[in-house]
């Protein structure tokens, strides 16, 4: 018998699981015998930085795109802004991290807030070409103005960041006696803002707030209609959205400790927009797992030669890279938090003995190969590692999510998919088209 | 002064080759509201397959089976591709050309990269005792303006021409306005929608292969010879109109000025040609404040 | 003419039609009516290709049409005036008729002398629907989207008989039209049915009109076909006039 008030003991097996996995074996499992599944050597701690980073990233550009419906393709201009500021402040000024971060993310939020208000006269393709040529004209301007950004040669944060942790570990080793390198260090920092961030997000999306921008991309007619300020909470979405473009910024230069001009160009404010619509528009998760997937997938072609019997060349990896993308968004139009969703639902609906059944085997069998001395390389195990996670969610929480509005919620979307489709209807005469893509606005 | 009608001229060259290239995203926006990012790289493609039969045929040979290849290539992405993703949102269309473009990037490279390549100005030919291309120039007024530079304009101008004409004058081009409007009825009315736009990325895929060669004479042939260009072109077609490709063709023209002019004109230190790409995206950005819909767009109304 | 049979048909997981079956026979006017949601449109969109039925089967003129395609639909003589007109409201009145005709003149013309008869076909049909709608030849070069209502109501029964077609689809004609102007289309519906003899099916929420030009009429309720009857018969029947009627 549950008391009242308190979570179900599922969640709270999910959560016991994500914060073992987040705070002990990210950073620490390469202190296990070889032997154990799937450890983390130092160099997935500092790919779990980059995911908690681009994470950030990606849940501003989701709140802006995904439930704002603006489309923006220069967010890489806002990460420069927060990563610049960051490390003038710490370099030029000798100020703490933390306090550069938090600049990083109110001057990245105010520059922001400043285009949201003539972003407010352009629409769907014309803003996206418009924020394409704030991304283009960054890596141009931090070259130019080299007074202030030192120009072509960059800064280098690595020896501030050092010393300046150097004081925090020497307080954890006397203290605590635990002794952390670089690599964890930054991670837990980044690991700690992300956090914070989504936490953030979660409260942003269910409030007010983040109904009406859901309102407001929907159709802002019938938003103004119902007393919404359309101006306001436009401009608030992307003010919103910079403000993590600086954190992940500030983040961005304590973690890789340099900053250049080339390090934000507009490749990388298309792989942000990329990462979103992948990983699942107005989807809190879809924005986790897209900046998951844009920083481990780049590792993946390397996996091209394992295809058996293709013999093809290593040089087309990126070639299938573009494949993959397609055969994703054919194959997952809600992108991976649309393929979680019915992943979990699936499962959800074998029978509990069967769940349990392959829960063990799939243990087994890793525990198995890894005897063998047959692990293909950490990029395996992490995918068998996702894998057992889905399954064991799905297992534990798979009755509550059926029960739960989730599954209603995209029934109805379905249906409405099922009428467009039915009277074949193009893509053509419809806005940018995001509000089909969520599995549930509420993620 | 003499210096000025001098980069107004190249301007005007390099612009006009934009305008191509913006062309052809404009016909593929109007029929499906996509915007294709992969066609900067369908017409480098094309531009290679061009080089290479250059080594076995004469130009004006080789150039209009290029259009038809690129034509084939264009009507198949639709059909094979971009067919599957086209009911569903606007943004899962656009990775997909994302993806495309890296597709297509990649195999160029490993098929074809290496050392960049020269590839051919359009050889002189006459008709009717008008000279295009070749060698040469012409005395315009203040400046020395080269057949080269004056057939590209011509050119680009002829293409945007004859599109208008084919899109109000004959039966294919009013259904695939027709297409572009209103698929449910153009449905009704007996027209294939699927096959109207098949053609229209063809249309675009063509024109596309004529910019990538003309630009290949210009900057040198090599797999990322247009992605600055692409950026251009997207630049373009938006300060026109997405619907308007007479927009396209005027957007990159001003741009081409526009780029040389800042390039030489602004003062060195605070602006200059470090800022050329800036200050021409903060002119576009400007003038889309004042129409938002581009100069020749057609502002959106919408139904409530 | 037209056989429907059992059809059912649905919007992904929502149903919409349960098993719906009428006849319309050749020359006639035939009604359906219902209200809202219903089933009505649904029922045209099943029969002119738009939406492909689940079961049940559609023949036209003894011809299995129920999984044709609408384009394929078009070419076999049957014109469908979509719900809301639906028309290229950024081209011109003429535009819109000449893209009536599409299904008429596709391909290229064998020779001048097709060449030369399908002008004049086309002409004809012009003439033709100026005649019914005298209106829309003083506007013949104006933008579609600037007529009125009614106007642009004529033009989509206009550019509907274009095609020529042995059988039109009318979805709600009436919907946002003044009085007087319903009525006036509904004349002319019925003077292009009593003079040229094309088969018409109409759906409309207007029963009263409807009824008064139709020979036979169905009365859809939830998907499901609740009466069939002439349309005299369904005037006197007490029920409808409860329901559908306002007596």
């Amino acid at each position: 018998m549950r008391r009242p008030g308190r979570p179900p003991t599922s969640k709270l097996i999910i959560f016991a699981v994500l914060a073992f996995f987040l705070l002990w074996w990210v950073p620490f499992s390469h202190i296990l015998p070889g032997w154990v599944p799937l450890g983390l050597g130092t160099y997935r701690t500092y790919q779990a930085s980059m995911i908690a980073m681009w994470a950030i990233v990606a849940l501003g550009l989701n709140i802006l795109t995904g439930y704002n419906g603006q489309i923006s393709l220069g967010h890489g201009a806002f990460v420069a802004v927060g990563g610049y500021t960051a490390a003038i402040l710490m370099v030029d000024y000798g100020w703490p991290f933390p306090l550069t971060i938090v600049l990083a993310g109110v001057i990245a939020g105010t520059l922001g807030f400043l285009i949201g208000i003539p972003a407010l006269r352009l629409t769907g393709p014309y803003l996206a070409i418009a924020t394409l040529g704030l991304a283009l004209a960054t890596p141009q301007v931090l070259k130019k103005y080299d007074g202030l950004t030192h120009g072509t040669q960059g800064i280098n944060v690595r020896s501030e960041v050092s010393d300046q942790v150097g004081v925090l570990s020497d307080f954890m080793d006397d203290v605590f006696g635990i002794h952390l390198n670089d690599d964890q260090w930054v991670y837990f920092l980044a690991l700690f803002i992300a956090l914070l961030m989504v936490v953030l997000a979660v409260n942003i999306v269910r409030s007010r707030i983040g109904r009406a921008f859901v309102a407001i991309r929907d159709s802002e007619i019938a938003a103004q209609a119902m007393g919404i300020s359309v101006p306001r909470y436009k401009t608030m979405a992307f003010a919103i959205s910079a403000f993590y473009g600086g954190i992940a910024g500030g983040t961005y230069a304590q973690v890789v400790g340099f900053v250049s001009p080339e390090s934000f160009n507009f490749l990388l404010s298309i792989n942000f927009l990329t990462t979103i619509v992948v990983g699942g528009l107005a989807s809190i998760l879809g924005s986790v797992l897209g900046a998951a997937g844009l920083i481990v997938v780049p590792e993946m072609p390397g996996l091209v030669s394992f295809i058996p019997g293709a013999g093809l060349p290593d040089e087309l990896s990126w070639a299938f890279y573009g494949a993959a993308l397609i055969l994703v968004m054919v194959f997952a139009p809600y992108g991976l938090a649309g393929l979680f969703h019915r992943f979990v639902r699936w499962v959800s609906s074998w029978p509990a003995a069967w769940r349990a059944g392959i829960l063990a085997g799939l243990v087994l069998g890793v525990v198995a190969r890894v005897v063998a001395g047959e692990l293909a390389g950490a990029g395996v195990g992490l995918v068998l590692g996702l894998v057992a996670f889905c399954a064991i969610t799905a297992w534990i929480w798979g009755p509550a999510l059926t029960r739960a509005g989730a599954g209603g919620y995209s029934r109805s979307v379905e249906a409405l998919r099922g009428i467009r489709s039915s009277s074949g209807q193009t893509g053509a005469g419809s806005e940018d088209g995001s509000s089909e893509n969520h599995p549930d606005a509420e993620r | 002064m003499e210096e000025f009608w001098q980069q107004m001229v190249t301007g005007l060259a390099t612009g006009s080759v934009y305008g191509l290239l913006a062309l052809a995203i404009v016909l593929i926006y109007r029929s499906t509201t996509v915007l294709n990012f992969a066609q900067g790289e369908m017409a480098m493609f094309t531009t290679f397959m061009a080089w290479t039969m250059l080594h076995w045929g004469h130009y004006w040979i080789v150039f209009p089976l290029v259009l038809l290849m690129a034509a084939a290539m264009g009507g198949f992405i639709e059909l094979v591709i971009i067919r599957r993703v086209e009911g569903g949102p606007i943004l899962n269309i656009i990775i997909v050309t994302l993806g495309l473009f890296a597709i297509l990037n990649n195999v160029a490279t490993w098929r074809w990269g290496g050392i960049p390549k020269a590839f051919p100005a359009p050889p002189e030919i006459q008709v009717t005792g008008i000279r295009f291309f070749g060698e040469g120039a012409l005395d315009i007024g203040p400046t020395v303006v080269s057949y080269h530079d004056l057939t590209i304009l011509v050119f680009a101008v002829g293409i945007m021409a004859a599109l208008y004409l084919f899109f109000q004058y004959t039966p294919l081009g009013l259904a695939m306005r027709a297409t572009a409007q209103n698929p449910i009825a153009s449905r009704l009315m007996g027209i294939r929608v699927g096959r109207m736009l098949a053609v229209g990325w063809a249309l675009s895929a063509a024109v596309g292969a004529v910019a990538g060669m003309l630009i290949a004479n210009l900057i040198l042939l090599q797999p990322p010879m247009m992605m600055g260009v692409l950026l251009y072109a997207f630049a373009a077609a938006v300060l026109g109109g997405l619907d308007s490709p007479v927009g396209a063709i005027v957007g990159g023209l001003i741009i081409g000025i526009t780029e040389n002019l800042v390039g030489t004109y602004t003062p060195q230190d605070v602006l200059g040609p470090d800022m050329k790409l800036t200050v021409t995206l903060i002119i576009i950005v400007l003038v889309l404040l004042v129409r938002p819909t581009g100069i020749f767009g057609k502002r959106a109304m919408r139904r409530v | 003419m037209l056989q429907v049979r059992e059809v059912v048909a649905a919007y992904g997981p929502i149903v919409a039609l349960h098993g719906v079956s009428l006849e319309v026979p050749e020359g006639s006017i035939v009604a359906v009516l219902g209200a809202n949601g219903a089933g009505k449109s649904t029922t045209l969109r099943a029969v002119s290709g738009l939406l492909r039925p689940r079961s049940g089967s559609i023949e036209f003129d003894g011809q299995r049409i129920d999984h044709m395609s609408a384009e394929q639909i078009v070419s076999l003589g049957m014109s469908h005036i979509p719900e809301g007109r639906q028309l290229f409201s950024e081209m011109t009145v003429l535009e819109n008729l000449r893209l009536g005709a599409y299904s008429r003149f596709t391909g290229l013309a064998g020779s001048i002398g097709e060449y030369r008869q399908r002008r004049q076909d086309f002409e004809a049909a012009v003439k033709q629907v100026f005649e019914y709608f005298p209106i829309l030849a003083e506007r013949r070069n104006q933008i579609a989207g600037t007529l009125s209502g009614g106007e642009q109501q004529m033009l989509a029964i206009g550019r509907g008989l274009m095609g020529n077609p042995r059988l039109l689809l009318l979805d709600e004609p009436s919907m946002g039209l003044a009085p007087i102007v319903t009525r006036e289309i509904f004349e002319i519906i019925e003077t292009i049915n009593r003079t040229q003899g094309v088969t018409i099916l109409l759906v409309e929420q207007n029963a009263n009109l409807a009824l008064e030009i139709a020979h036979y009429g169905y009365v859809l309720e939830t998907g499901r076909v609740a009466l069939a009857d002439t349309s005299e018969n369904l005037r006197k029947s007490e029920a409808v006039q409860r329901s559908y009627l306002g007596q």
